[in-house]
C-alpha cells in the first residue's frame, strides 16, 4: 500500500474506532466522500472489530503451550526435549512417522549431533524381531556406503528403544517434492546415488522393504541417503500387518498412505518379497519425483493397493528426460519381478548412463564453431611486445584467464581483437568475441555469453546451466573474448567457475579493473610509445619509429592522403603524441583533424584545451583526464550541428543505420545539417566508426568512451528524454513493421538481431518512463522476434514487468500480452504457467467480447491441453473454438478449427468422427481456394485412414496430398507426404519402397534445413529398422532422432512419443536392456551427418537371421 | 534433566544472539521450551479455563528468567526486551512450525481428533501465518509490528511496550488495536488464497 494512503487508512481507521459503532457507517461516508478505495480499505479493517477482541491477547508462549498441550500424544515425550536419554541431550523434535520419533540430540561424549530414533513399544516389543531388525541395521550400516545413512548405536533406556545415528543437514525426498517435481537433472543424481545404495546393500542380501520419499534425505550439498534400512522387516514380522496399519493411521495417516503406494506388487499381496520389490519401490519413488504426483493413487488403503497390483501409472508428461530413462522406468514398476532387473547394479549402471548423456556441443548447437571477431579496417600498429607477451601467454596450457587492462582509450580491444584473430587457429572450438558494454547485471552478462556463442534456449534450462553444459562438453579449445568487463567485476566469480569446467576454456577480458579471481594473469596494456619531449629527434625516420607517432601518420593519411611527417611538422607531431600520453584514441581524435588544421595549429588548441580541462578535473588520473580533454577538444571543435548529431547519437547502443540516424536525430528536422553529410564527418574525425559487413546496409557505432561523454553532453543539453522516445518511437516502428514476417524474412531476423540492444534500451526506457502504452506496443511487437529467436527467458521476463506496469491498459492490449506471455511460458515448458495466461486471455476477450480473440485463445489454450496430454479438455475447447469461429462467420478459420478438433478426436481413437470432421475441412478449403490447406488436409486424411488400415484409401490420400504439394512447390509438403507413403509401404511390409521414398523424403528436409522434419523421418527408419531385426541400427538411430529433438527444442507431444516408443519396442525386446541403452546412447552422441549418411548412403546390410 | 544457564548467562547469550550468534539461540532454546512444557503440563492437567493467573504468571516468570533486567542499565534494558522478543517470536515459530502448523491455512492436519482436548478460542491463532502476517505489517508499518512483537511474543505490558519503543502508552494502545485489526485481514486474505 502507498503510504500515503495507510496514514490516511488508518487516520480514519482510529477516528472511527473512537466512536460507537453506530455512528461509523455515517462517519466513514462524509470522511472518505468519493473516494472508493480508502473507504473500502478502512470498512475491510474495521469489519474484524469483533474478532480482534480476543485476538492475540494471550501471549505466544501462552498459546505455544497450548498447543503443545494439545498435542503431546504420550506423556512418556513431553518430557523428553532438554532431557537427557543416555549420553544424549535432546535437543528438538525433527519429524515422526509410524517407526517412531525422531530428535535431534547432541552427543555428550563426542560433542556431535545425532538423530535420535525412539521405536514405537508396539514395534520393539517382540525381543526376536527387535534382534534381527538391531542385526540388519548394523549391517546396513556397516556397508559404510556414502548414500546409506550410518548406525551409531541401538540403545534402550526404560524399555524405551532407540537408535542414534548420522545426523543430516538436509530435508527429505518428501519435502523436496512437496512443492512440485524436480527437475530432470536434480532427480536422476538423486536417483542414481539412491540405486547404488542400494544395489551395494541388495549385494549383501539386505533388502530394504519401505523405500518411499520419507525414508530418502537429500542433504544440502546434494548428497543423498537411504535411512531405516531393516526397520520394515521388524514392524512385517512384530505385528499383524492389519493392525499395524490401524495404528499408523491413528498417529499419522499421511504416513501410512505414502507407504502404501510405494507397496511393490507383492507386498500388496501378501507374497514373499525380495530385493526386487525395493525395485519397484524405487520406482515408485522415481516416478514421483519427475512427475510431482504419487504413481499409484486412490481414494484409500484398498484402492491405491488395487492400483499398485493392476494399474501402470499415468504417462509422464511433460519430463524432459531421454526415452531410455523412461525404459528403466517402465522396467522398475514391472508388476511380475521377473521382469525387473535381475541384479539391482545392471539399474545403478543404467541409471548412470542415462545421467552421463550428455550432447555433443558440436552437434547439440547446430551453430557452427563460433567465431565472430570484429574486422578491423585499419592498420594495427606497434604493440610488438604486448602482442609477444599475449600469444606466449595464450600458447601456455595453465593460463586459462588473462585480462588485458588499462584505462579508457588506451586500446585494449584493438589489441585482444588483433592477437585472437592472429591466433584464431589454434582455438579449434571457435573464437568468441562478447561485447559486454552495453550490458548490466550478472544474468544479463551470462545470457550476452550464452547468445554470443549462439546456444539456444533449452526449456527449463537458465542460460548459465545450458553454457555450463557447452562448456563442460567442449572437445576442442575455445576462446573467449569478454569485451569491457570493469562494470560486471560482479559476474567475476561465474567466469572463473566456468573455467573450472573444463580446461578447453579459456577466457580473456578487457577491462579497466581486474577480476581478483583465482588463476587470472594480467597484462597491463601500456600507452603507445611516445617521443620524449626533452630529447625529441628530429629526423622523421628516427620519430616514426615511436608507435605513436606512427600512429599519428597512419590516421592523418587515411584523411590527407599527402601528409607526411616533414621537418617542419615533426616537432608539433612528436609534441602532440607526448602531450596525449601516447594514448591510441586520443591519437586518433587528432590527427583525423590535419585536414583542416596543421599539426602547429592544433598542437596549439589542443593544448590549452587540455590547460583548461586539467584545471578542473584534477582527481581524475592523468590519462583519463588527457582522454577527456581530447575527446572534449574534438567535439569543441564540431560546429554546433555536428555537436547535436554527436549528443544524439549517444542514445544509440550497439550501433544503428543511417535511416535510424535520420528517425531519431532529426526526428523534428531541426538537425541544421544533412545526416548523411553529418555521419560522413564523425567518421572522418573518428567520432563514430563505419562498419560495412557484405550485404548489410553499413551500421555506425561509437565507442564506449565518445559515447560516455556524448551522453553526458546530452543530458547537459535537456534533449536526452526527447531523444531517449524518439529512439524509442524508432525502434516501435520497426519492430512493428517487421516484427510479424521474420519468419519469412531472414534478412530482418539478421537486422533485429543486431538491433537487440537498441530494442531492449528503448523497452527499458519506456518502462522506467512508465509509458505503457508504448511500451506495450514494443513488447507485443517484439514477441515474435523472442519466439523466433527464442530469446524466451528474455521475452517472458519483459513481458511480464509490462503486465505488472501500474495504470489502466486497453484490456485487448492485456489480452495480447497475456497470449504472447503464454507462448513464451509455453515454449518454455512450463505448461501450468502457460494455461493459466491464456486461461486469463480468454477472461479478457470475453468481457471485451472479443469473440475473435476468445476464439483465438481458445484455439491456443487447446493446444497447450492438448500437449499437456488432456485430450478430453483439448476436444472440448476446440469445439468452442469452432463454434465462435462459425458465428463470426469466417470459414477458413472454422476449418482450420476444426481440422484441430480433429487431430484430437483422432488422438481420441475416434476416427468415424475425425473423417467426418476432416471432410468438413477439406469442403471448406475447397470453397475458399486454399490449395495448401487441401493438400494438408488430404495428408491427415491419409494418416487417419491408416490408422483403420486401410492401405488402399490411404495411399490415394497421401498421393493426392503429394500431387497438390508438387503442383504448390511446397518442399516441405512434399517431404512430408514421401515419408508417409514411406511408412505405409512399411506398414505393408515394402521395406525396400519404403527406405528409398523416406531416403528422398530426408533429403529434401535436409534441403529444406528442416531439422524436425529430419527427427521425424529418421524416427520413421528407426521403425523400419525394427521391423527388419535391425534393432540396434533401430535404437541408434532413434537416439540420433531424441539428440536432435533436444537440440532443436522440438519434443514429440506425449501421444506421439508413446506411440513411437512402442512400435521401437519390438527392438528393445530383441536386445538386453544394457545393449539396447548402448544403441540408443551411441546414437545420442552421433553426429547427424554421421545417421544421415547412415541411412542415405552407405546403408549397414540387413541382419535378418 | 539439563542445567539451564544462570541469569547472568541468559543476558550473555542474548548479547551473542543479538549481534548474529546463531548458536546462542540453540543455548536458550531449551530455557522456553522448559516453560513451554510446564503451561502444557498445567493445561493437560485440566486448568484449560483460558487466562488463568498461573499461567500468566508463569509467562512473566519466563520472560523474567530471559532478561535479567536488574543487571542492565535503562538504555540497555529496552534493548534487551527487544531482542528478547525477537528470540521469543523466532523461537516459538520454529516450535509451531516443527509442531506441523502450516504456512497457510491453519489448524493442524496431524492430531487425530479423540486426543485433541477442547482448546479456548485463542489457542487457534496460527503462529507461523501470524509470523509472515507481521513480516508483511512491517512493510507497511514497522512500530505496529514492533508493538505486536513485543506485547504477543515478548508479553511485555502496555507501559514497558511504550518504554522500550519510547512513546505514549496512548500510542501503543492505539497501535495496537489497529494492527490487530490489519492482521487478522491479513491472515484471512491467506486462507482464501489457499482455498483459491
Amino acid at each position: 500500500m502507498r503510504p500515503e494512503l495507510w496514514r490516511r487508512v488508518e487516520e480514519l481507521c482510529q477516528k472511527a474506532l473512537d466512536l460507537d459503532e453506530s455512528r461509523r457507517v455515517e462517519f466513514l461516508h462524509s470522511a472518505c466522500g468519493n473516494d472508493d478505495e480508502l473507504r473500502q480499505e478502512v470498512k475491510g479493517l474495521l469489519a474484524y472489530g469483533k474478532k480482534a477482541e480476543q485476538f492475540i491477547e494471550s501471549p505466544a508462549l501462552e498459546v505455544a503451550g497450548k498447543i503443545l498441550a494439545t498435542q503431546a500424544p504420550s506423556e512418556k515425550w513431553k518430557s523428553l526435549i532438554g532431557s537427557t536419554v543416555s549420553h544424549y541431550r535432546v535437543i528438538e523434535k525433527l519429524g515422526g512417522g509410524g517407526m517412531g520419533v525422531v530428535y535431534k540430540a547432541e552427543d555428550i561424549d563426542l560433542g556431535r549431533f545425532v538423530a535420535l530414533k525412539f521405536l514405537p513399544d508396539d514395534v520393539a516389543h517382540d525381543p526376536q524381531s527387535l534382534s534381527r531388525f538391531q542385526r540388519e541395521a548394523k549391517a546396513a550400516s556397516a556397508l559404510n556406503h556414502p548414500n546409506i545413512v550410518t548406525i551409531y548405536e541401538l540403545g534402550h533406556l526404560n524399555g524405551t528403544h532407540y537408535i542414534a545415528m548420522e545426523m543430516i543437514c538436509g530435508e527429505t525426498l518428501r519435502a523436496l517434492i512437496s512443492s512440485g517435481p524436480l527437475p530432470f537433472r536434480q532427480a536422476i543424481a538423486i536417483a542414481t546415488q539412491i540405486a547404488d545404495a542400494l544395489a551395494k546393500a541388495h549385494e549383501t542380501g539386505l533388502v530394504h522393504r519401505d523405500l518411499k520419499p520419507e525414508n530418502l534425505m537429500v542433504a544440502h550439498d546434494g548428497n543423498a541417503k537411504i535411512l531405516d534400512f531393516g526397520l520394515a522387516k521388524l514392524r512385517d514380522h512384530s505385528v499383524d500387518p492389519e493392525r499395524s496399519t490401524q495404528a499408523n493411521l491413528l498417529t499419522d495417516p499421511g504416513t501410512v498412505m505414502g507407504t502404501v503406494g510405494y507397496m511393490s506388487p507383492e507386498q500388496a499381496n501378501g507374497d514373499d518379497v525380495d530385493f526386487r520389490s525395493d525395485q519397484f519401490s524405487f520406482g515408485a519413488v522415481l516416478y514421483e519425483m519427475i512427475n510431482g504426483h504419487p504413481a499409484f493413487q486412490g481414494r484409500g488403503r484398498a484402492e491405491i493397493m488395487a492400483a499398485i497390483v493392476r494399474d501402470q501409472p499415468q504417462p509422464s508428461v511433460n519430463v524432459p528426460a531421454p526415452a531410455p530413462f523412461f525404459w528403466i522406468l517402465q522396467k522398475c514398476l514391472a508388476k511380475d519381478a521377473n521382469q525387473r532387473y535381475s541384479s539391482t547394479r545392471d539399474l545403478a549402471r543404467d541409471l548412470a548412463t542415462v545421467r552421463d548423456l550428455r550432447i555433443d556441443p558440436e552437434t547439440r548447437y547446430a551453430v557452427r564453431t563460433p567465431s565472430n571477431m570484429p574486422v578491423q579496417r585499419t592498420a594495427f600498429i606497434g604493440r610488438e611486445r604486448e602482442v609477444a607477451n599475449l600469444r606466449q601467454l595464450l600458447s601456455r596450457g595453465d593460463v586459462r584467464l588473462v585480462t588485458l587492462t588499462g584505462p579508457g582509450g588506451i586500446g585494449k580491444t584493438r589489441l585482444a581483437v588483433q592477437v585472437v584473430t592472429e591466433m584464431s587457429a589454434g582455438f579449434t572450438g571457435g573464437v568468441c568475441f562478447v561485447s559486454l558494454s552495453a550490458v548490466s547485471g550478472k544474468e544479463s552478462a551470462i545470457r550476452a555469453i550464452a547468445q554470443a556463442i549462439g546456444l539456444r534456449e533449452m526449456p527449463g534450462q537458465s542460460s548459465q546451466e545450458s553454457l555450463k553444459e557447452y562448456v563442460s562438453g567442449l572437445t576442442q579449445p575455445l576462446l573467449l573474448l569478454l569485451d569491457n568487463f570493469e562494470h560486471l567485476l560482479s559476474a567475476a566469480s561465474d567466469v572463473a567457475e566456468l573455467l573450472t569446467f573444463n580446461s578447453n576454456l579459456r577466457v580473456m577480458v578487457t577491462s579497466q579493473a581486474l577480476l581478483h579471481t583465482y588463476g587470472e594473469h594480467e597484462l597491463p596494456v601500456p600507452a603507445l610509445a611516445a617521443p620524449d619531449l626533452r630529447s625529441v629527434p628530429q629526423a622523421p625516420e628516427a620519430l616514426s619509429r615511436f608507435a605513436a607517432v606512427a600512429l599519428f601518420l597512419e590516421r592523418a593519411k587515411a584523411v590527407k592522403h599527402d601528409f607526411t611527417l616533414t621537418k617542419e611538422n615533426a616537432t608539433a607531431v612528436a609534441t602532440i603524441c607526448s602531450r596525449l600520453d601516447g594514448l591510441p584514441l586520443a591519437i586518433e581524435l587528432a590527427a583525423s583533424r590535419v585536414k583542416v588544421l596543421s599539426p602547429t595549429a592544433m598542437l596549439t588548441r589542443l593544448e590549452s584545451s587540455l590547460n583548461l580541462l586539467t584545471g578542473g578535473a584534477r582527481d581524475l588520473p592523468v590519462r583519463q583526464q588527457t582522454l577527456r580533454g581530447t575527446v572534449n577538444w574534438s567535439y569543441s571543435l564540431l560546429n554546433a550541428a555536428e555537436q547535436s548529431l554527436v549528443r544524439r547519437l549517444s542514445v544509440f547502443t550497439g550501433g544503428c543505420t543511417l535511416e535510424a540516424v535520420e528517425a531519431v536525430c532529426d526526428t523534428k528536422g531541426d538537425l541544421a545539417i544533412d545526416v548523411l553529410d553529418g555521419m560522413s564527418s564523425m567518421v572522418d574525425k573518428s567520432l563514430i566508426q563505419q562498419i560495412e559487413q557484405p550485404d548489410v546496409e553499413p551500421r555506425f557505432l561509437m565507442l564506449s568512451t565518445i559515447r560516455e561523454y556524448a551522453l553526458e553532453r546530452l543530458v547537459e543539453s535537456g534533449e536526452e528524454f526527447a531523444t531517449r522516445r524518439a529512439h524509442a518511437a524508432y525502434y516501435i516502428v520497426l519492430a512493428e513493421e517487421c516484427g510479424e514476417d521474420l519468419s519469412t524474412h531472414p534478412e530482418w531476423l539478421e537486422r533485429f538481431d543486431l538491433e537487440h540492444q537498441n530494442f531492449r534500451d528503448a523497452l527499458e526506457f519506456l518502462i522506467r518512463t512508465s509509458d505503457a502504452d508504448w511500451s506495450m506496443r514494443l513488447g507485443a511487437a517484439l514477441f515474435n522476434f523472442w519466439e523466433t529467436r527464442e530469446h524466451f527467458a528474455e521475452g517472458r521476463a519483459f513481458l511480464e514487468r509490462l503486465l505488472h506496469l501500474p495504470g489502466t491498459v486497453q484490456p485487448k492490449m492485456r489480452a495480447r500480452l497475456l497470449f504472447c506471455t503464454a507462448v513464451l511460458a509455453s515454449s518454455q515448458g512450463n505448461f501450468d504457467s502457460a494455461q493459466k495466461l491464456h486461461e486469463e486471455s480468454l477472461k479478457v476477450c470475453r468481457d471485451l467480447q472479443d469473440h475473435r480473440g476468445v476464439a483465438v485463445a481458445l484455439n491456443a489454450l487447446g493446444v497447450t491441453t492438448r500437449d499437456r496430454g488432456d485430450l478430453d479438455t483439448a476436444c472440448s475447447l476446440f469445439e468452442q473454438c469452432v463454434a465462435t469461429w462459425r458465428e463470426l462467420g469466417s470459414p477458413t478459420d472454422t476449418a482450420r478449427a476444426l481440422s484441430n478438433l480433429a487431430n484430437v478426436v483422432r488422438l481420441q481413437g475416434n476416427y468415424a468422427r475425425a473423417h467426418a470432421l476432416y471432410d468438413e475441412c477439406l469442403a471448406v478449403f475447397h470453397d475458399v481456394g486454399d490449395s495448401t490447406a487441401v493438400a494438408w488436409t488430404l495428408n491427415y486424411l491419409g494418416d487417419l485412414v491408416a490408422e483403420s488400415v486401410d492401405w488402399v484409401a490411404s495411399r490415394s490420400y497421401y498421393e493426392q496430398s503429394l500431387s497438390a504439394f508438387r503442383q504448390l512447390g511446397d518442399g516441405w509438403g512434399i517431404a512430408s507426404a514421401l515419408c508417409d507413403l514411406a511408412t505405409l509401404s512399411a506398414a505393408q511390409s515394402k521395406h525396400d519402397e519404403a527406405e528409398r521414398l523416406y531416403g528422398e523424403s530426408i533429403r529434401i528436409f535436409q534441403d529444406l534445413e528442416h531439422k524436425r522434419g529430419i527427427a521425424r523421418v529418421l524416427e520413421c527408419f528407426a521403425v523400419s529398422a525394427a521391423a527388419q531385426c535391425r534393432p540396434e541400427q533401430s535404437l541408434r538411430l532413434a537416439g540420433t532422432a531424441a539428440a536432435l529433438r533436444q537440440r532443436i527444442g522440438g519434443p514429440l507431444i506425449p501421444a506421439e512419443q508413446s506411440r513411437l516408443e512402442k512400435k521401437l519396442e519390438t527392438a528393445r525386446n530383441m536386445l538386453t536392456n544394457a545393449a539396447g541403452l548402448e544403441a540408443w546412447s551411441s546414437g545420442w552422441e552421433m553426429s547427424l551427418d554421421e545417421a544421415l549418411q547412415e541411412v542415405l548412403g552407405t546403408k549397414s546390410p540387413p541382419a535378418k537371421s | 534433566m539439563i542445567e539451564l544457564p544462570s541469569s547472568h548467562e541468559v543476558t550473555r547469550l542474548l548479547k551473542a544472539w543479538g549481534a548474529g550468534d546463531e548458536q546462542a539461540l540453540e543455548k536458550l532454546t531449551p530455557l522456553v521450551y522448559r516453560q513451554l512444557h510446564q503451561i502444557a503440563q498445567r493445561y493437560m492437567g485440566g486448568e484449560r479455563s483460558g487466562h488463568t493467573l498461573q499461567t500468566t504468571a508463569l509467562v512473566n516468570e519466563a520472560y523474567l528468567r530471559l532478561v535479567d533486567c536488574g543487571q542492565v542499565n535503562w538504555q540497555d534494558r529496552a534493548h534487551f526486551f527487544a531482542i528478547s522478543a525477537n528470540l521469543m517470536r523466532r523461537i516459538l515459530i520454529d516450535f509451531a512450525r516443527s509442531r506441523g502448523y502450516l504456512k497457510r491455512g491453519g489448524a493442524f492436519s496431524h492430531i487425530p481428533l479423540e486426543e485433541a482436548p477442547s482448546v479456548c478460542e485463542d489457542a487457534d491463532v496460527n503462529l507461523v501465518a501470524l509470523d509472515d502476517a507481521l513480516n508483511a505489517l512491517a512493510a507497511v508499518d514497522e512500530r505496529k509490528s514492533k508493538v505486536v512483537e513485543l506485547r504477543f511474543f515478548a508479553g511485555l505490558s502496555v507501559e514497558e511496550t511504550a518504554e522500550v519503543l519510547r512513546v505514549s502508552s496512548d500510542t501503543v494502545i492505539r497501535d495496537w488495536r489497529l494492527a490487530k485489526l490489519w492482521l487478522l485481514r491479513e491472515l484471512s486474505r491467506g486462507e482464501a488464497s489457499h482455498e483459491a
